[in-house]
């Protein structure tokens, strides 16, 4: 079941205010255990876009993830932030990391875990303002152990923000969030990016999610940069989805916009592009018609699909 | 460097379980106390009745200061055990939780936000023997009047009641520094395994050996009891002999320093090369 193209949302167009700061990534190489799991990566992340590292399981997006954080030295390959040379242990200094599933100390409260940073970094920002930011105001004098899911994750993303970095770096920022939680997030990063210009390089192995938010995107396959792009160059093609639903729909009368392919008692086809199918999905949802699953086959889910079988 | 002792202090004096090592302390203390107080003078003669065939005892042996140096004696074997709950928790609980990628993928040094934690679990040591010692002295002086110390050690030690503070208080610091020793090996054992409950398992493994071994007093095991961090640690004793040996006291003193230098060494070294990643 795929709920998650229920919430195409008007905040989460792109829109790029800000190019200042590049940082580049060139032929970064990285073994464990005399293994390759990174060979000659090269990409470009810019502030105020958001960069999607995708690829399926083993492909080398956590690793990647590392390198940045200067978790792990890679084997070779070199980064420049604005064509300077830069060390990848000094690569900290620009990144806010995110961690799947974000830890805290569960008898501090929000603000009292978020000040640790705060002092460790010797920041000038407040516990406060973080969690103004990330909308979790009213949860700031609450432990870390009541904290649900969604929260934890806010928290996380509140963290990242210390010592205002310019980029940001989340890995899996909505595993396991119900949906509209998940929107909500979402739209969070969509705004440090476009809004405040933070450049975003996130992963997630909800490829419609990325899509849904990204501007960029790098396949990676067993190490390697399979494809990178734009995403509008791979998703604004017309392309097939299907819909099904567990009531009949009969009686759904549908837009002469809409492109139908066919449709029976509880199943729909049709082609569209990205935005149209998220137009569709409001229509539906005015409509009080919720779809069971949504799969829509463009092109980049097709090219992730072709290395992930 | 202030900033990351100062949040492992925030830390682990915020931490619920800081706290239970020093309840249970006094709890013991009282009950001592109150054991002495209702039944002393009994256990006392039961302990001393082979000494009045040969002695003339006058005066009443049961006193404060006595009371004090009884409840150290006692609890000397549980100091440790209480004492590394708390700092075998100070690395691994990091892992366990995943905090640790927080902190290091931050720009600072490993190598400080490891001294910050050696430096919390000196100050943590060094109050819990300060509380002890306090609690013990104030309980026991409360109830019980001061006088002369008779201790039972290679023969009769007499501590006049006079001597008895300035040589409580020499045995508080040496035993914060035979402490500190075993802090540092259980922060080494921490950091090597990641796990809480592992560390505090193989270190109070170490201890029992160490003890077991220091016990056997014949053949080869007697040539070994120079090399048992336990022996030394137990040389607070010679405080309480009538005349002290300080020679034998700084002998022991070094090897406590050696061996907290060791496994502070390991601790920073293995701490610097740790895979955070998992």
């Amino acid at each position: 079941m795929d709920f998650g193209e229920l919430y195409y949302n008007d905040r989460v167009l792109k829109s790029v205010n800000s190019t200042t700061k590049i940082l580049r990534l060139e032929n970064v190489s990285l073994s464990y255990a005399k293994q390759r799991v990174l060979h000659d990566v090269s990409f470009t992340l810019e502030k105020g876009r958001i960069l999607a590292l995708i690829g399926p399981n083993g492909a080398g997006k956590s690793s990647m993830m590392r390198v940045l954080a200067g978790l792990v030295r890679p084997d070779g390959g070199h980064a420049t932030i604005d064509e300077k040379p830069v060390s990848f242990n000094d690569l900290r200094h620009y990144f806010g990391y995110f961690i799947e599933s974000p830890s805290f100390y569960n008898y501090l409260n929000a603000k009292q875990n978020l000040d640790l940073l705060l002092r460790m970094q010797h920041s000038q920002q407040t516990s406060a303002s973080l969690i103004t930011q990330v909308g979790l105001d009213y949860a700031g004098n609450k432990k870390f152990s009541q904290f649900s899911k969604g929260m934890k994750q806010r928290l996380g993303i509140a963290q990242t923000l210390i010592g205002e970095p310019d980029f940001l770096i989340l890995d899996e920022p909505f595993n396991g969030l119900d949906p509209e939680v998940k929107e909500n997030l979402m739209a969070l990063v969509v705004k440090l990016a476009h809004e405040q210009g933070t450049g975003v390089l996130v992963t997630s192995h909800l490829l419609a999610d990325l899509e849904q938010m990204a501007d960029d995107f790098v396949l990676l396959n067993k190490g390697h940069v399979h494809l990178k792009g734009k995403i509008a160059d791979y998703t604004n093609e017309r392309q097939e989805v299907a819909f099904l639903f567990l009531k009949a729909i009969e009686r759904l009368e549908i837009p002469e916009t809409i492109n139908v392919i066919s449709r029976d008692e509880k199943s729909l086809r049709i082609k569209a592009t990205a935005a149209e199918t998220e137009q569709f999905l409001l229509y539906l949802a005015a409509q009080k018609i919720a779809p069971y699953s949504v799969q829509r086959s463009d092109l980049l889910h097709q090219k992730y699909m072709e290395i992930a079988q | 460097m202030k900033a990351l002792l100062y949040n492992e202090l925030y830390k682990l004096f915020k931490k619920p379980r800081t706290y239970i090592s020093p309840a249970v302390i006094a709890v013991i203390i009282v009950l001592i106390n109150m054991g002495m107080y209702l039944e002393g003078t009994s256990i006392l003669d039961f302990l001393l009745a082979t000494l009045r065939q040969t002695f003339f005892l006058e005066g009443n042996l049961i006193n404060g200061y006595l009371i004090t140096f009884l409840c150290l004696s006692t609890l000397w074997v549980h100091i440790p055990i209480l004492i590394v709950i708390v700092t075998a928790d100070l690395v691994s609980n990091e892992f366990e939780i995943g905090a640790i990628r927080h902190m290091l993928t931050r720009p600072i040094k490993r190598s400080s936000l490891m001294a910050a934690k050696l430096i919390a679990a000196l100050v943590y040591v060094t109050a819990f023997m300060a509380f002890l010692g306090l609690f013990a002295y104030v309980v026991s002086t409360a109830l019980f009047a001061a006088g002369d110390v008779i201790v039972l050690y290679e023969g009769i030690q007499i501590i006049p009641a006079a001597a008895f503070l300035p040589r409580f208080l020499a045995t508080l610091a040496y035993a914060t520094f035979a402490m500190m020793a075993f802090a540092a090996l259980s922060i080494y054992v921490s950091t090597a395994t990641k796990n809480t409950l592992v560390a505090i398992l193989i270190s109070l493994g170490i201890l029992i050996i160490s003890t077991l071994l220091q016990t056997f007093s014949l053949g080869i095991f007697e040539s070994w009891k120079p090399f048992l961090f336990t022996y030394h640690m137990t040389q607070w004793q010679l405080f309480f002999y009538t005349d002290v040996p300080w020679e034998d006291i700084w002998v022991s003193a070094g090897f406590l320093a050696a061996f907290t230098a060791l496994f502070t060494w390991l601790a920073f070294a293995k701490f610097n090369t740790l895979n955070i990643t998992e």
